[in-house]
């Protein structure tokens, strides 16, 4: 099964990081920044609230997970997610679960990318 | 030095009100190496630590979609409070249309900067505007400073004129062989007359220090008379009394000559005092020979507070009289008539000015 992501975990972890320096960010502080990203909780409230219908929970987690997103140079989630995000602002459920369904694969590869970081 | 300490009490502290820890940390990096910097997670921390240390706080980064208090209602919060026009306030929103930026603005934000935001766009727009609001407030307190330093020099030189115009009535003291207390005394007895009592009830305080100034120049023509007369130990001859009195006309005459006491608020009274004070509410005073209310209240009470001080004060032609005795002499009409609502006043605060002549007891004042 090809990746959600379209280059190589590593790759893909150094065009992000070349993404945030070009923005203005030093080397260190991107380094930092994006090992945070594992532990934001908003993917994991996302899910919850998704799987228990709490659609304005949801709306919340989702935003806020597609600033993130736009804030570290994840380009490739941030599409999906704010796809995931406008969905849930207009209440429509069902569209946000299965747009959810792309989400996850690609926030999965995503994390597994970063930790290749170190 | 003062400059140094300035800026060291200006604001220096970024405050970022976002509840996501990756948001703030990349806002957090942008700024900590030229700033303090302020973390809330939600709109009420945000205005919790905005209320204690608002002094510090040189920019507000705002994030909108927020638990407990979003942006926006910390953006009326801060409206109502007046804040917004001290603090410069960005908004950082991810949904950047038009309805939240024309609220925004509306309510007064300085930008608003939509999401992701990139560091170095970010850096620039804030620092600007930081800049901005730190000259402001420097141009606001050297304004400030200009003004109560303009002040001080108002007074220095106020003091200064009082100075020279006490200098110079006391140098023509001196020739008359007086040690110069006589004219403080003067000013003292004046001011407590007019001060204290229903005869002063229509004029200013500022008036009345005028007038009590001025009072200090009531013998300035004295200056115009020999020594021989002035310091005559015996009786005058009516030729030398003649010559005396001209101390009134030419006192203001003198003041009149010069120009800068011509524009000084004292000189009308100066000049009136000056020529007056020698005038007596029967009309048998000089040099003009008023009568009643044609004599000014001033050149009236200056010319009581010169009898008192004179009756018992010793002079080269008189020992010193008791004050009792010399407030006796003065009801009976023996140094000329005055005004009796000027007599009732002068007799309640008497008390009062006998303490001017400090523990001698006895009227002996010099």
């Amino acid at each position: 099964m090809s990746g959600a992501l379209p280059r190589s975990p590593r790759e893909q972890a150094e065009s992000w990081l070349a993404a945030l320096e070009a923005g203005g960010c030093g080397r260190q502080t991107a380094l930092r920044l994006l090992a945070m990203f594992p532990s934001d909780e908003n993917f994991a409230l996302l899910e919850q609230s998704l799987a228990a219908g709490d659609t304005e929970t949801a709306f919340r987690a989702a935003h806020t997970l597609k600033g993130v997103c736009g804030t570290l140079c994840l380009t490739e989630l941030y599409g999906p997610v704010a796809r995931l995000s406008d969905a849930l602002k207009r209440g429509d459920a069902d569209t946000a679960c299965i747009l959810f369904g792309d989400v996850r694969p690609l926030y999965r590869e995503t994390v597994s990318a970063l930790e290749t970081l170190g | 030095m003062e400059e140094k300490s300035k800026s060291l009490n200006e604001a220096d502290t970024v405050l970022i009100i976002e509840d996501n820890a990756v948001n703030a940390a990349l806002l957090a990096d942008i700024f900590d190496r030229d700033y303090r910097i302020a973390e809330a997670r939600n709109g009420r921390l945000g205005l919790e630590i905005l209320n204690r240390e608002q002094p510090r706080i040189c920019a507000v980064l705002l994030d909108v979609v927020m638990p407990e208090m979003d942006g926006i209602e910390v953006l009326y919060k801060l409206k109502e409070k007046g804040i917004l026009s001290q603090i410069p306030v960005f908004l950082i929103t991810g949904d950047p249309s038009n309805t939240v930026m024309r609220e925004a603005y509306g309510l007064g934000v300085m930008d608003v900067i939509g999401k992701p935001v990139i560091p170095f766009i970010v850096k620039r727009r804030v620092e600007t505007v930081i800049e901005l609001f730190r000259v402001r407030h420097r141009l606001e307190n050297s304004v400030v400073r200009q003004q109560s330093e303009i002040e001080r020099q108002a007074e220095r030189i106020a003091e200064l004129n009082w100075g020279m115009i006490e200098a110079l009535a006391t140098a023509i003291e001196f020739r008359s062989g007086e040690s110069g207390t006589h004219v403080r005394r003067i000013h003292d007895i004046t001011e407590l007359i007019l001060k204290r009592s229903a005869l002063g009830k229509d004029y200013s305080d500022e008036e009345i220090r005028q007038i009590a100034l001025a009072s200090i120049m009531h013998d300035v023509g004295k200056i115009a008379v020999s020594d021989t007369i002035l310091n005559k130990p015996g009786r005058l001859t009516p030729e030398e009394y003649e010559i005396m009195k001209t101390h009134t006309t030419q006192g203001a005459r003198l003041l009149q000559k010069i120009p800068q006491m011509r524009k000084h608020e004292a000189f009308r009274y100066a000049y009136d005092i000056a020529l007056h004070h020698h005038e007596r509410w029967d009309g048998r005073g000089y040099p003009e020979g008023l009568k009643g209310s044609e004599i000014s209240v001033p050149a009236q009470v200056v010319a009581l507070a010169d009898v008192y001080d004179a009756l018992v004060s010793r002079r080269v032609y008189k020992d010193a009289y008791g004050f009792d005795k010399a407030v006796e002499m003065i009801r009976n009409g023996e140094c000329g008539a005055f005004n009796p609502e000027l007599l009732a006043a002068f007799e309640s605060v008497e008390p009062q000015i006998r303490e001017l002549y400090g523990d001698s007891g006895d009227g002996e004042a010099e």
